[in-house]
């Protein structure tokens, strides 16, 4: 552009005619140009002044533009996308209750309406009228010509390029002439400076494209890679608490718990267990051989037991008590000294009191564990419940059956 | 006429050219093209770049520790940031008024003065904007005000007139920056044309756009310029009732009242166009621009702070009068309380900065006095800076119950930053005075005499010919 | 025992094992071990702490540094029955004060005390618990605990195994056997049985030994005047919801420091209820404002000294007229001041009330006035037909008087009579009047125990010091008010390897049973023979049916009391004549919780003075002698001084002084005061006035004013109101809290609706949401609020608040989400008192939520006002927009700047730990930058609410109680859901006199207020 014009390039020589520039030292001269030019109905010229020339657009015949067509088309798209924002992020997407107000109250929303209007208008504005212009616009012949420089100081041209089908050079160059020019000068067509963009200012592009990919492509590493670390988590805020939740590490107890055993001795409130039958399956000293008051054989407690029992011992004594469960078949395939659990079939358990299955479950005996913590009292008579279903579901005789069960049988 | 533009310059001489329109441009131009500016231009740039890095540096301080740093409490949960806030937004007002009110009413004397005017917006603007911003408790997720779509579907709250104010002053901003850059253009232009380095014509170059002053672009650039500032106009009268909505909307005494939105806007234009005053009149002395901003351009300015300035006045009667007749106690005791309380001498500084002093605008020798132009300009400034505190401070210190009430006492830190804002406002002017064209040049050659020359009787009327399309 | 004890039987708190052996180096260690100061004024802008270092090093290596914060999971091997991880288990236990027990509820959440609770099943405490009882888990968790046993060595005190303390005590038992007249003990002052048994075990072991019953404050006067009055001591156990008429001279009832407090104030405010039922009369009597003083009806603002004068004139009076003069009756005393129009009209409107009530009438006498007066008191208690209905009296041991028995153990060690001294759990050193000289004593005997939990001012100069274990870690047991043997529960085991007194004693006896269990248990054996037996107890927290049997009393006949000259006026606004009261304070008691932060930062109820105290003048006292709020004083009385900021209080007698006791600790803790590590003490030390003649009600006093001036850190009034801002507030009072008298409110019962006349409260816009399923509220009643401020501190350790520190509170930045507001009415000399709690008000059109630009505070569809703090950025327009102004901002990082938990990496100081150990695991910790307030203990409301849907039944009324409604010794607040018309709460709302503030504003708040209702004197008016 504006630094080529004083460049002589030898190429310029024989480079052909781009148009005739005419120049005038006031405005009123132009005036009277254009319109001969104009009323020639020439269509490929323009004039270039430093100021809005006052009336040159009609000497020019210039057409009024349709910027203020887009402008309106844009303030709409603005008004009506403030709309569907707040009306769809507050009402819709994610309603609130706010001040006791309706998810969509419109009043509230008027202002940014109104200013999303005026951005999305005032933008195209701008932006419409570089476009509409060709700008922006490198590079023009008429950057070559040295006087040219005065049209954004004080001088007024006007240029007729040879592309318009009236344009005659001698025709033109007469018609020219007769409106007094203070220089009437050919164009040469740029030969020099057409195809030049700076080579420095194409590595610079390609470094900061280059440079703006990196943190993406460091996401997507991030993505696809596994790591041993935590999140990266600049400012952690509230996101960890010096607080500590359940289970949590205590470096300042030896064992390293937050989580402390109560104390020896110490009763919680609703974890009285006075009730020997409840909570040990004792009735004066003895196992107790019937349930305890609290607890009464219901078909819910049934089930109840029956869910218990398939979370809690089925996995070793086997849906059906026999002792064959899951960890038992797998266990034993290992068979690294496991002993089988026992089928709650046998005749010395069936002939246990509730109360010792009870403290069974409660303390375990031999290999299995202690079930107390686990379990609930309640669920664990629930349990013992079910085993003596089971069991009966084995052991039962004829002598129990109703008349008509018996039938069944047949 | 030939002595018009043959002003001698305390430092560049009298402008060259052979015609008027070349003497213009030299005018304006040789500023920027000047190898080095005068030694006031240094000392204060000096001045302004140290009261920035205080600006930093608190900013830096207060998101480290927290917004404790400053003397914010409670009840005062709004202390020095957001009355800077409101009092820069409101300096932002007098530019793009200037520029386009007076653009639409066609007061070509605008062109003197219209460049500054926009050029402080934008700087106000910018001073503004970064409080919002640093003034939240955790400064690092403001983003959570922006409408971005996210996996938790949280969305902005649209009924907070903060958010309001993150629409009104951004495109505030943004409209006002569009409307600077395009009258700047062909301005640009010029300057590539002139330059003598190659620096210099790349950068002009680039920001020019390949500008040549083609008649077929002016007329699309005239219109593209209406509408902007068509569009600018109500612009300015909202944001400023939008900032004022923050306070208007609210529940406080002091602050729940509906004369806010005018009242607002006539204290920004009139402290904005103090703000002008206040920059063009050293700007004209230093760089030689004493013929484009002519004394006849200040005392208009003036006559408009005068005017602005008692519509102000009548504000804050018209707010204690309500008071009064609403019978409400509260809102009774706030303005009692802004007047005789202890916060009393914030309240009296007002008044008199804002209301008694500029009366003397009446006289025409101090309306025509470039240096009491100037002294009240700044006055108003601190007039208008302390009626946002009153407003903010004052009212919240004592609200509803009375177990609350405070005494709000700014830190030390509070001054820095208040200072620093000052700094950055005024590093970015001078800035802009050094390198950018001050006067808009193809403006004030198209209001020059001489650009109107007798065109008429030159076919000028006959439509015989069918126009082309554009 | 805990596993860290088990393991480590040594205060290997934070120390390897190697540490622990005596070299100088580890000793330079101990001193230097503690980092910045802990009570939040190292927060102040511009002087950052310490951690801020560690900040920037997390931040500059940036990405490396700052991740996200790894979490291990430790469960337990085997899991112990009953203990669900993550599910809070309540243990019932006990506190004592002044030697009377408090039953409470602590909450332990894996194994771990964090909150504390009265026991609703307790018959004193009923459920309420003050703000000292609130406090004690922040005790527990205190950093400054002394870690282990310590001995003197030369001047420097070094750490000792408590392997070396027991053989040292293995070694000198036989000395103490042999020579057991040179043992002396100064135990607090305790009703423990279990205490009682093993001093009689150690009284035996060691022949001769003498046991003193050590107080910091006033104990003897009323057992002294029980004796004089009835020829044997007795307490006194008020029934004041019986009481028509209630008469308080000086008491300080229904405040913390009052064993018996949170008996009375649930008594008066039984009797403060307009509907229906007859409402209470309550009569003050004062030299300065207490809680009763501002529940009363009729307030009479006279100096201590006076008291004497005005009760014999009753006396007289009410003799006469019931025809017992003669009978011990009391001469009308020739006292000018009581023909005063006001001082008379009162008494005859007191006297005339008191004979119209016979048999519902009581008189309460602070413990501070002299014996005479006491009898006095007891004597028309009696006269009234109060015995068996307002009052009861069972006997108490006879114990021997603070004063001779002090004397007696400083002669004695003066004498070289004393070799060995134990003091148990109290602190002599600093609380001792100053003219006994115990500390100079204290150095001469040559064998000195003091078991006490902080290395505190005694432990210092003590030979030995012994780590006392904390009340929640020990067992005990102790008579509550009424008598009933309450039993203590530890909560976990102790932190530090601590001792109880039990304990120690035994040890020290030699006796078998070392274990405190065994001991308490061996003590109750006879009444709790079975295990059985026992759990049922400890489960339930105390012995039930042990309350002690009324004794019947008969009145002796009373010499006629000589009236000294300075009794025989009513207060004198001159140098010279000023009479000085020193009162135990509400909040550190008698400095035992300096170094609490919670307390220290809880407004005094009346003052509302945080981190301190000053010395309360009458405002005309102040003019007189040209004394303005703020100044530094230096007051004086018999030769001894002290100097401290002055405030005008208003209802301060004329020519009368208060101080508060506690303060000025230099061994206190990082918090309270600590000399070895710099940290100023808080407050003055008002014991340096006390003398053994006149520990606590000084005459003869003066004050005089030195230049310089010092900041009192309240919370109200901060700074002083000019007259525009005292006119309105004396406007708009009236409008925020509305009160009448009696007949006014049966006149118009809801006058409170119409105490501001605005148009009708239409909103333009319909309901978003019909709360339909629950909709939560809240009722306030003015008439039952004491004002005691435990819901303060109630809320502060069930919400995680932040403790901001005096330069904060200085600057207007506590954040208590729950105010109690005060407000006075009437004159300066005598003023009408009202509080008014004040806890967010969940308005359903809340003004905070529509500017919030974020959407962190919104609305749930049960109407709570919900925070969201994640989501807040700090704006602060909520605040702005709140006329209530019940929001609290996190200015700095006031939480985690103290705890040092940074983001970047886990936290190992140990000290630092301990401080997170208190934070309640169900409610965040707030980081600095956010807004928080009031959630209706939201987290309280989700716990009931799952259980309830667990088995799927509806939420009954009362299953949810807010931490401030909970504590409420005066059961103030009720909370529930407005949806369920026989909820409690919905009765209260539904009641005339309830309103809520500012309703003119349409908030619609869920919070209602009862309106106060005062019951004066026709005659008064």
């Amino acid at each position: 552009m504006s630094e080529m014009h004083h460049k002589k390039p030898e190429s310029q020589e024989d480079a052909p005619l781009f148009g005739l520039l005419a120049e005038y030292n006031t405005p009123s001269e132009l005036i009277l140009a254009s319109q001969k030019v104009r009323d020639a109905g020439f269509t490929r010229w323009d004039t270039f002044t430093p100021f809005p020339v006052h009336g040159i657009d009609r000497a020019m015949g210039i057409k009024m533009t349709r910027l203020p067509w887009l402008v309106l088309g844009a303030a709409l798209a603005g008004l009506s996308l403030a709309i569907w924002l707040q009306w769809w992020t507050n009402a819709v997407d994610y309603p609130w209750i706010i001040s006791g107000k309706p998810f969509w109250s419109l009043p509230a929303n008027v202002p940014i309406m109104f200013e999303l209007t005026v951005l999305f208008a005032g933008i195209t504005a701008m932006v419409g009228m570089l476009v509409m212009n060709g700008l922006p616009e490198p590079a023009h012949p008429l950057d070559l010509k040295r006087r040219f420089a005065r049209a954004t100081d004080d001088k007024f041209f006007l240029l007729v390029e040879t592309r318009d089908p009236r344009f005659d050079e001698v025709l033109t160059r007469s018609l020219l002439e007769k409106s007094h020019p203070a220089a009437l000068e050919d164009v040469p067509e740029d030969r020099t400076t057409s195809a030049q963009i700076p080579t420095g200012l194409i590595y610079g592009l390609i470094v900061l494209t280059a440079i703006a990919v990196v943190p993406f492509a460091l996401f997507a590493k991030a993505r696809t890679t596994k790591s041993r670390n935590t999140r990266i988590h600049a400012i952690a805020d509230m996101d960890s608490q010096p607080k500590f939740k359940t289970q949590r590490e205590n470096l300042i107890f030896a064992d390293g718990r937050s989580m402390r055993d109560p104390v020896a001795g110490t009763v919680a409130q609703g974890q009285l267990r006075d009730d020997d039958a409840l909570y040990l399956g004792k009735v004066n000293g003895a196992w107790a051989r019937t349930f305890p008051s609290q607890v009464t054989p219901t078909a819910e407690l049934m089930d109840r037991g029956e869910q218990r029992f398939g979370i809690y011992c089925a996995p070793c004594h086997g849906q059906s008590g026999e002792g064959d469960g899951m960890v038992h078949l797998r266990a034993s395939k290992l068979g690294q000294g496991w002993v089988q659990p026992s089928n709650i079939h046998q005749q010395y358990i069936r002939e246990q009191p509730v109360g010792q299955l009870f403290n069974t479950i409660t303390h375990g005996i031999r290999s299995m564990p202690a079930y107390g913590p686990q379990i609930s009292a309640e669920d664990r008579w629930a349990i013992v419940l079910y085993l003596r279903a089971l069991e009966k579901s084995r052991a039962a005789n004829l002598g129990e059956l109703t008349a008509e069960q018996r039938q069944n049988l047949k | 006429m030939a002595t018009l533009w043959s002003e001698t310059n305390p430092y560049l001489g009298a402008p060259k050219g052979d015609t008027d329109f070349a003497r213009i441009t030299d005018n304006v131009a040789r500023v920027a093209e000047a190898a080095k500016p005068p030694m006031g231009w240094y000392i204060a740039f000096a001045i302004a770049l140290t009261m920035l890095t205080g600006f930093g540096a608190s900013l830096a301080w207060v998101s480290w520790t927290g917004i404790g740093a400053w003397g914010n409490m409670h009840p005062v949960a709004w202390g020095f940031p957001i009355v800077n806030f409101v009092f820069w937004v409101g300096i932002g007002h007098a530019g793009t008024l200037i520029s386009a009110i007076l653009f639409l009413l066609r007061q070509t004397w605008r062109t003197a003065i219209n460049r500054f005017a926009e050029a402080m917006t934008i700087f106000a603007v910018i001073c503004a904007g970064v409080f919002p911003g640093v003034h939240i408790g955790r400064p690092w997720m403001p983003y959570y005000m922006f409408p971005i779509p996210n996996q938790m579907n949280m969305w902005p709250q649209f009924r907070s007139p903060l958010e309001w104010d993150i629409f009104a002053v951004g495109t505030y901003f943004t409209i006002s920056l569009l409307f600077w850059f395009m009258g700047m253009i062909p301005d640009f232009a010029t300057l590539r044309d002139r330059a003598t380095t190659t620096p210099r014509r790349l950068i002009y170059g680039i920001v020019a756009m390949g500008w040549r002053g083609s008649s077929r672009q002016w007329h699309r650039y005239e219109r593209a310029y209406l509408l902007l500032a068509a569009l600018a106009t109500p612009l300015v009268l909202s944001v400023h009732s939008v900032v004022s909505f923050d306070f208007a909307t609210s529940q406080a005494p002091g602050w729940h009242t509906t004369i806010f939105p005018p009242y607002f806007v006539a204290g920004a234009i009139f402290g904005g166009f103090a703000m002008v005053v206040t920059l063009a009149v050293p700007a004209r002395q230093f760089f030689g621009l004493k013929r484009l901003i002519e004394i006849r351009h200040l005392e208009l300015m003036n006559k408009v702070i005068l005017a602005t300035g008692m519509m102000v006045g009548y504000a804050y009667g018209m707010e204690f009068f309500i008071a009064w007749y609403s019978g409400n106690p509260y809102e009774v005791f706030v303005f009692v309380n802004r007047a005789f309380g202890p916060y009393a001498w914030a309240y009296w500084t007002m008044i008199a900065c804002n209301v008694l002093i500029p009366q003397l605008h009446w006289f025409q020798k101090v309306r025509t006095n470039v240096w009491c132009t100037l002294a009240i300009g700044v006055v108003i400034n601190v007039g208008m800076w302390f009626e946002r505190f009153v407003i903010i401070c004052t009212s919240m210190s004592r609200d509803f119950m009375p177990a609350n009430w405070g005494y709000f006492v700014p830190s030390t830190i509070d001054y820095l930053t208040l200072g620093g804002s000052f700094g950055l406002f005024f590093t970015l002017f001078l800035l802009f005075c050094r390198f950018l064209p001050m006067v808009a040049i193809a403006e004030v050659k198209g209001a020059h005499r001489d650009a109107h020359a007798n065109h008429g009787g030159h076919g000028g009327h006959d439509h015989s010919h069918a126009p082309e399309t554009a | 025992m805990s596993s860290m004890n088990a393991k480590h039987p040594r205060p290997t708190y934070w120390r390897s094992l190697a540490e622990l052996d005596q070299d100088p180096k580890f000793q330079q260690m101990l001193a230097t071990e503690f980092p910045e100061p802990l009570d939040g004024r190292e927060m102040a802008p511009g002087t950052p702490a310490r951690r801020r270092f560690l900040q920037i090093m997390g931040a500059s290596f940036a990405l490396g540094g700052c991740r996200f914060q790894e979490d291990k999971l430790l469960p337990f091997s085997r899991r112990p029955e009953g203990v669900l991880p993550g599910e809070p288990r309540r243990f019932a236990t006990a506190m004592e004060l002044g030697g009377v027990a408090t039953g409470l509820v602590v909450t332990s959440y894996d194994g771990r005390p964090v909150k504390v609770e009265g026991s609703p099943l307790h018959p004193t405490s009923g459920g309420g618990a003050s703000s000292l009882h609130q406090a004690l888990v922040l005790g527990l968790y205190d950093p400054d605990r002394s870690e282990g046993i310590t001995r003197l060595q030369g001047q420097a005190r070094v750490a000792a195994l408590p392997a070396q303390f027991e053989e040292f005590v293995a070694a000198e038992r036989p000395n103490w056997q042999s020579r057991g007249s040179s043992v002396r003990v100064l135990s607090s002052l305790s009703s423990s049985p279990s205490l009682a048994a093993m001093k009689q075990r150690f009284l035996t072991a060691f022949a001769g030994a003498k046991w003193i019953d050590y107080s910091a404050v006033e104990t003897d006067n009323l057992e002294a005047g029980t004796t004089l009055c009835f020829g044997k001591p007795h307490q006194a156990v008020y029934q004041l919801e019986n009481a028509r008429i209630v008469l308080s001279v000086h008491s300080d009832v229904a405040s913390s420091t009052d064993p018996a407090g949170i008996v009375a104030g649930r008594g008066l405010a039984r009797g403060r209820v307009p509907e229906g039922q007859p409402m209470s009369r309550v009569y003050a009597v004062e030299s300065s404002l207490s809680l009763i003083g501002g529940i009363a009806d009729h307030r009479l603002s006279m100096s201590a000294g006076s008291a004497k004068a005005f009760l014999a004139a009753l006396d007289a009076e009410l003799s006469s007229k019931l025809g017992d003069a003669g009978k011990g009756a009391q001469p009308k005393p020739a006292a000018k001041f009581l023909a005063e129009p006001s001082i008379a009209k009162f008494i005859a409107a007191l006297t005339q009330d008191l004979l119209a009530n016979r048999g519902a009438a009581v008189l309460l006498v602070g413990s501070r006035l002299p014996p005479e007066v006491q009898a006095l008191a007891q004597r028309l208690n009696v006269l009234l037909d109060g015995v068996g209905r307002t009052v009861t009296y069972h006997e108490v041991p006879v114990r021997e008087r603070r004063k001779d028995a002090l004397q007696a153990l400083v002669q004695d060690i003066q004498a070289g009579r004393v070799e060995t001294l134990l003091v148990l759990g109290e602190n002599p050193v600093l609380t001792a009047p100053t003219d006994l000289g115990f500390a100079a004593a204290l150095a001469k005997v040559k064998t000195s125990i003091a078991l006490s939990e902080f290395e505190d001012e005694t432990a210092l100069l003590s030979s030995w010091h012994v780590p006392l274990a904390h009340p929640l870690e020990a067992w005990g047991d102790s008579l509550a008010h009424d008598g009933t043997i309450t039993l203590a529960q530890p909560l976990i085991a102790p932190l530090f390897g601590g001792r109880s007194v039990l304990e120690l004693l035994a040890l020290l006896a030699n006796d078998p049973k070392r274990d405190g269990l065994e001991i308490v248990r061996r003590t109750h054996a006879g009444s709790l023979p079975n295990q059985k037996a026992w759990d049922r107890a400890v489960h339930d927290g105390f012995i039930s049916g042990t309350m002690a049997a009324p004794a019947s009393v008969t009145v002796g006949v009373l010499p006629t009391f000589a009236l000294a000259e300075s009794e025989l006026r009513n207060g004198e606004a001159s140098n010279g004549k000023l009479e000085i009261v020193l009162a135990p304070d509400s909040k550190v008691y008698d400095g035992r919780f300096g170094n609490s932060s919670w307390l220290q930062e809880l407004p005094e109820p009346l003052s509302k003075q945080t981190w301190g105290n000053a010395v309360w003048l009458s405002p005309g006292t102040g003019k007189a002698l040209s004394i303005a709020d703020g100044d530094l004083v230096k007051v004086s009385a018999a030769g001894k001084e002290l100097t401290l900021p002055a405030l005008h209080v208003p209802g301060q007698a004329e020519g009368s002084l208060r101080i508060a006791l506690g303060y000025g600790r230099y061994a206190a803790g990082h918090v309270g005061g600590l000399a070895s590590a710099n940290v100023d003490p808080v407050g003055a030390n008002a014991y340096v006035l006390s003398a053994l003649g006149a520990p606590f009600l000084l005459s003869d006093a003066s004050i005089t004013r030195l230049d310089g001036r010092q900041a009192i850190a309240s919370v109200q009034d901060l700074h002083a109101i000019d007259a525009v801002g005292q006119a309105g507030i004396d406007e708009r009072r009236g409008l925020l809290l509305a009160e009448a008298n009696l007949e006014e409110f049966q006149k118009e019962p809801d006058f409170a609706k119409h105490l501001v006349h605005h148009p009708p409260l239409e909103s333009m816009w319909n309901d978003p949401v019909s709360y339909e399923g629950h909709k939560w509220g809240m009722a306030i009643d003015l008439n039952k609020c004491t004002g005691c401020s435990a819901c303060i501190t109630a809320c502060q350790a069930e919400n995680n608040i932040p403790v901001v520190g005096k330069d904060s509170v200085l600057m207007g930045r506590e954040m208590l989400w729950l105010r109690v507001d005060r407000y006075f009415s009437g004159s300066p000399e005598n003023p009408k008192l009202s509080f008014q709690p004040v806890p967010c008000q969940q308005c359903e059109n809340a003004p905070c939520e529509q500017v919030c630009p974020v959407g962190a505070t919104m609305h749930s569809h049960e109407g709570l006002n919900d925070m969201v703090y994640n989501r807040c950025i700090g704006t602060r327009y909520c605040s702005a927009n709140c006329p209530y102004k019940v929001r609290r901002f996190n200015y700095l990082n006031f939480h985690l700047d103290k705890v040092e938990a940074t983001p970047f990496q886990t936290v190992t100081n140990k000290k630092k730990l301990l401080m997170h150990m208190v934070f309640n695991p169900e409610v965040t910790v707030r980081a600095r930058g956010v807004m928080e307030k009031c959630t209706f203990c939201v987290q309280r409301i989700q716990n009931v609410k799952i259980k309830a849907k667990n088995v799927k039944r509806s939420i009954a009324d009362g299953e949810i109680k807010t931490a401030c409604q909970q504590t409420c010794p005066a059961s103030a607040i009720t909370f529930g859901d407005l949806n369920d018309p026989t909820s409690l709460v919905a009765k209260d709302h539904a009641l005339p006199r309830a309103y809520s503030i500012l309703e003119e504003l349409n908030n619609r708040p869920r919070v209602r207020y009862l309106a106060r209702i005062r019951n004066p004197h026709p005659e008064l008016g």
